[in-house]
């Protein structure tokens, strides 16, 4: 019966689609995401089974498209509103009303869904696989932190930037609100707590902007009312990292993580953050999270070495305490900068013996007023046994308390702190007196300890005007406060880029191990004091392309070509990477806890010959991958992963490259790991970019160690959004799936323009690479190794919901497949309805092995990966449950 | 007579121990400012943290705010406010404050 309903319907709308010119030569014409929006005589389409309405974003109406045409003018001279043009595809936002008119144009080969797609080049983010989630390879869904709010505790932000802004009205912002501590209210203004005097009590200084406020003022009614602006530039980046939206460039390639978050800005200082403001800033970010009903990640690329280095600080703990104080809060923050800093001693001080330490202190000019000439030293035992000080200047004044010299101010606070019941000695060599600034030479700081047992110390030499050093230091126990928080993610940085273009028209790049993919040498180093783990995460931090400021003032060598993007490193990229990230999981579950989130980051980070065994102090857990988190946290019983394959050696050069002309080909063979989609590419370019029209890209098959025949699709990627740097291009649209332990090339050549070089290392380690002449029609094996990294992604049918057209009309547990398995295999089945689905292992025995699934599922027909390689062979039972659904089947596990 | 006197100079005393600093619930920078303070007779008011023993209770968020201090946020068992020297002194006489200190000093994490 309802079959036969269904012909009727579908025989009905033929009839009208027909008798309007929309018969299905037209509907061939239109992604099936956008033919909900056809009309036909009776209205919308949408009433037969097309996929959601909700795959396509569409913001007051307006919907973005891309136009495959034979005839771009056409489209315009019949009013369409092309953005951009490449040869046959044009760009085009339309009214959802005006969808059928464009298909009916003759010119119109295929209309394909514009969703805000994010072809993003930013190499940080293809790296981590954040990019791979963006653009909707896992789930079906496209990751970009949506309902998730993201809070910048920083130096402010530039509000006015584009990528701030609703891309789909670009007089709106995505910054629900800005709270300026620095700024004194002023006639209207307001602060928190004078907008919501009941939940944001005590918030009673600065000034707090409203979106509304932000909105006004971008479209200049009224204009001059928000003030905040970020001279700095520091808070703008980090903005711009975690999630800026890349619009300001029509390819949106510097995108940052989570591009349609919404934005929280806490401005707590322009240079310097005192810990009470961004304790606030937590508390503030915090109520704002509960009014919005939204999940919350924060923020803080900052620090200090000062401190016990144990998580004790009471800032720490205020970090602790806020991401505790809900589900889906959590806290990013940067490990530090001090990796390569001769700042920490540490020993065992047995009773009643003195311990020396020396510092020097260089000849300098000192600065003409006071207190701005200063070494600081912080000395903590693992007890609160007494000690006593003795301080010696170069010109051997001998100090044992505070007290004012001739060689400069001595300053020793000697005491227990409260926190942790451990002995402080802090030590401040400074100019109280302009005229008695620190003399140069050697200090010695004397410590004696008079308790009756040893006692363990760290001591941190962390702060200095004049490059004063400390004898015998190294740079351990170098993670800074608040990243010593023990439920903070605390992120460490290494290098995806060392290279990139400056707006003076030059490039500039790192040296050393700094043109690697090693941890950066500034990234500080754990333990903590205690011997808790820290870093947790190490993510990229060098030469990161972000938003910058207006009202900041780089240097000029740090600033993109446009002027609206900046090169930052230092582990305050870094965390912004992590915490965009974080926005991705709790847009998948908001109700994550922190320690839950801490989890899928650490235990799912990539090692490799650089990070070694993990966990360490370098690394903390490895590298950040968030699509293998992801994909773990879709489905619990299964590690989906990507991985970039590397053939280029690091060998301290970067100057090696091949000139590519027009016609020739370059490649460079690979060799899988796992099974997978190829979803993109690292490509290295140097010098000038001379290329016309598009670098393509193409997958080939193996032939005696040189590609064979073209697999796929070529993908064209516009050459002028190329970067002399590494670039990252998305090539899903190859659609080429490989196989482990099989050989492939990746091969890329231009068809316009003249000779343009391709990056190279200067030696021949794999015999993976090989060019192609025109002129002769062979290919060759190259003499060095090109660099070009190939990304390999899980095949997507292992790592979400199955795409379908129709909605499950009954629940249904399908037989696994394959079956017998070793040691993977995949069940299947169909929700008619959302619930509360539980999907679990037993033995023969019955015994329950593991739970794949435990949650809350929409409706649709799910794959879901089981791997057994850690049991042994034999018999299993999966068993569903699912409302009143009860179904178990039997599988064969075979080694 | 000389009870009374006794008892008068007892009274006196602690009095007067009430408004010392005490220096074993507060970190060393936080002791130096408010004997500045106190030399000074300044009634500036400073910023400040505090943690307390156990998570704060609204008891003692209304014991904190009537002694003078103008307090911003609270989270669990810490909280930040703004004082002068005497309502710091009074609160750091209460039973339920384990730590006073002035806040240090953060910086951005860009290394170039």
């Amino acid at each position: 019966m309802k079959k036969v309903f269904t012909f009727l319907v579908i025989a009905f709308l033929g009839i009208n689609l027909f008798a309007q010119g929309l018969n299905p030569e037209i509907l061939k014409k239109v992604d099936s995401k956008l033919q909900p929006f056809l009309t036909t005589l009776t209205g919308l389409l949408k009433t037969t089974n097309f996929s959601l309405p909700s795959l396509v974003e569409v913001k007051n109406d307006v919907l973005g498209v891309i136009v495959k045409t034979s005839n771009v003018a056409e489209l315009k001279s019949h009013g369409f509103n092309v953005n951009s043009s490449f040869n046959d595809f044009a760009t085009v936002r339309l009214n959802t009303s005006d969808l059928t008119k464009l298909a009916l144009l003759r010119s119109t080969k295929f209309i394909s869904a514009g969703e805000i797609y994010y072809p993003t080049n930013n190499v940080g983010g293809a790296t981590v696989g954040a990019k791979l989630l963006n653009s909707g390879y896992a789930n079906s869904t496209q990751y970009k932190g949506q309902g998730v709010l993201v809070c910048i505790i920083d130096t402010g932000i530039d509000w006015a930037h584009l990528d701030f802004r609703d891309p789909t009205d670009n007089t709106k912002s995505r910054i629900v609100y800005i709270w300026d501590q620095t700024l004194t209210k002023t006639g209207s203004e307001k602060t928190p707590e004078d907008r919501d005097g009941t939940n944001f009590s005590g918030l009673n200084y600065g000034v707090e902007y409203s979106q509304t406020d932000i909105n006004n003022e971008i479209d200049g009614s009224p204009a001059g009312f928000v003030r905040e602006r970020d001279v700095h530039g520091h808070g703008t980046h980090v903005a711009g990292t975690a999630a800026g939206n890349g619009a300001t460039r029509t390819d949106r390639k510097y995108a940052g993580i989570a591009p349609e978050a919404d934005i929280l800005v806490v401005k707590a200082g322009d240079g310097s953050f005192p810990t009470n403001n961004w304790i606030d800033g937590l508390t503030y970010a915090s109520k704002v999270a509960i009014q919005q009903g939204k999940a919350l990640v924060v923020n803080m690329s900052l620090g200090s070495d000062s401190g016990p280095h144990d998580g004790t600080t009471t800032g720490e703990q205020a970090v602790d305490n806020f991401v505790s104080s809900a589900n889906g809060r959590v806290c990013v923050i940067s490990a530090g900068n001090s990796g390569s800093d001769l700042i920490h001693v540490t020993g065992s001080l047995a009773h009643s013996n003195t311990k020396d330490f020396n510092f020097n202190v260089p000849t300098y000019t000192p600065q003409s007023s006071a207190s701005n000439d200063y070494f600081l030293f912080n000395l903590w035992f693992d007890g609160n046994g007494t000690v006593s000080t003795n301080v010696t200047s170069p010109n051997s004044i001998q100090v044992s308390s505070s007290s004012s010299t001739n060689d400069g101010y001595v300053y020793i606070g000697n005491s227990v702190s409260g926190l942790n019941n451990n002995r402080e000695v802090e030590f401040e060599i400074y100019d109280s007196d302009a005229s008695k600034t620190p003399a140069s030479g050697n200090w010695k700081i004397s410590v004696t300890n008079n308790s009756g047992s040893s006692m363990v110390y760290h001591g941190w030499l962390y702060k200095t005007t004049f490059n004063a050093t400390l004898t015998g230091a190294d740079a351990n126990y170098t993670v800074g406060s608040p990243g010593n928080a023990s439920n903070a993610l605390t992120v460490g940085s290494f290098v995806t880029r060392w290279r990139w273009p400056s707006i003076d028209g030059n490039s500039y790049h790192y040296n050393g191990t700094e043109l690697s993919d090693d941890i950066s040498s500034f990234s500080s180093i754990g333990p903590r004091r205690d011997g808790a783990q820290k870093p947790d995460i190490a993510a990229p931090g060098q030469a990161i392309i972000s938003v910058k400021s207006a009202d900041s003032s780089p240097n000029n060598v740090y600033v993109i070509p446009g002027d609206k993007y900046l090169v930052e490193q230092g582990t305050s990229m870094a965390s912004p990477m992590t915490a965009g990230c974080v926005a991705l999981l709790l847009q998948q579950n908001p109700n994550l806890t922190y320690s839950q989130v801490k989890s899928y980051i650490t235990n799912n980070a990539f090692t490799d010959s650089y990070t070694s065994t993990v966990p360490n102090k370098y690394w903390g857990y490895g590298k950040l991958n968030i699509f293998r988190a992801m994909v773990n946290l879709l489905n619990s019983g299964w590690s989906g992963n990507f991985h970039t394959y590397v053939y280029d050696q690091w060998n301290n050069v970067q100057y090696g490259y091949t000139n590519l002309s027009p016609n020739n080909k370059i490649a460079v063979r690979f060799t899988p790991g796992i099974n997978g989609d190829i979803t993109g590419v690292l490509i290295h370019l140097y010098n000038a970019n001379n290329i016309s029209g598009n670098l393509s890209f193409e997958i080939w098959s193996d032939n005696g160690g040189l590609p064979g025949t073209k697999l796929g699709n070529t993908v064209n990627y516009d050459a002028t959004n190329l970067d002399l740097s590494w670039n990252y291009i998305n090539l899903q649209s190859s659609n080429v799936s490989v196989s482990s332990g099989t050989d492939y090339h990746i091969v890329t050549y231009f068809t316009a323009g003249s000779a343009t070089g391709f990056m190279l290392d200067d030696g021949n380690v794999d015999n993976r690479s090989s060019v192609y002449s025109s002129s002769s029609s062979t290919w060759g094996a190259f003499n060095y190794d090109l660099r070009i990294r190939p990304i390999i992604a899980t095949d997507k049918s292992l790592v979400g919901i199955e795409e379908s057209a129709s909605l499950p009309q009954r629940f249904e547990l399908y037989n696994n497949y394959p079956n017998p398995f070793n040691p993977t295999t995949i069940i299947k089945y169909e929700l008619p309805k959302a619930g509360l689905v539980n999907l679990k292992i037993y033995d023969i025995l019955g015994r329950e092995v593991m739970t794949l699934v435990n949650n809350e599922q929409s409706p649709g027909v799910y794959k879901i990966p089981f791997k057994g390689e850690n049991l042994s062979s034999g018999v299993y039972f999966y068993r569903i449950q699912a409302g009143s659904f009860v179904q178990s089947k039997k599988m064969i596990l075979l080694k | 007579m000389k009870i009374l006197t006794f008892l008068l100079l007892s009274l006196l005393l602690g009095c007067s121990q009430t408004k010392d600093i005490p220096k074993d619930k507060m970190d060393p920078a936080l002791a130096a400012k408010l004997s500045e303070l106190k030399q000074n007779s300044s009634d500036e008011t400073i910023d400040f943290i505090g943690k307390c023993n156990s998570e704060i209770s609204s008891a003692m968020k209304d014991v904190l705010e009537t002694s003078g201090i103008n307090l911003h946020s609270v989270s669990k068992d810490i909280f930040t406010a703004t004082g002068n020297y005497k309502a710091i002194i009074k609160i750091a006489g209460k039973d339920f404050i384990k730590w006073l200190e002035l806040p240090k000093t953060t910086y951005p994490l860009k290394n170039n």
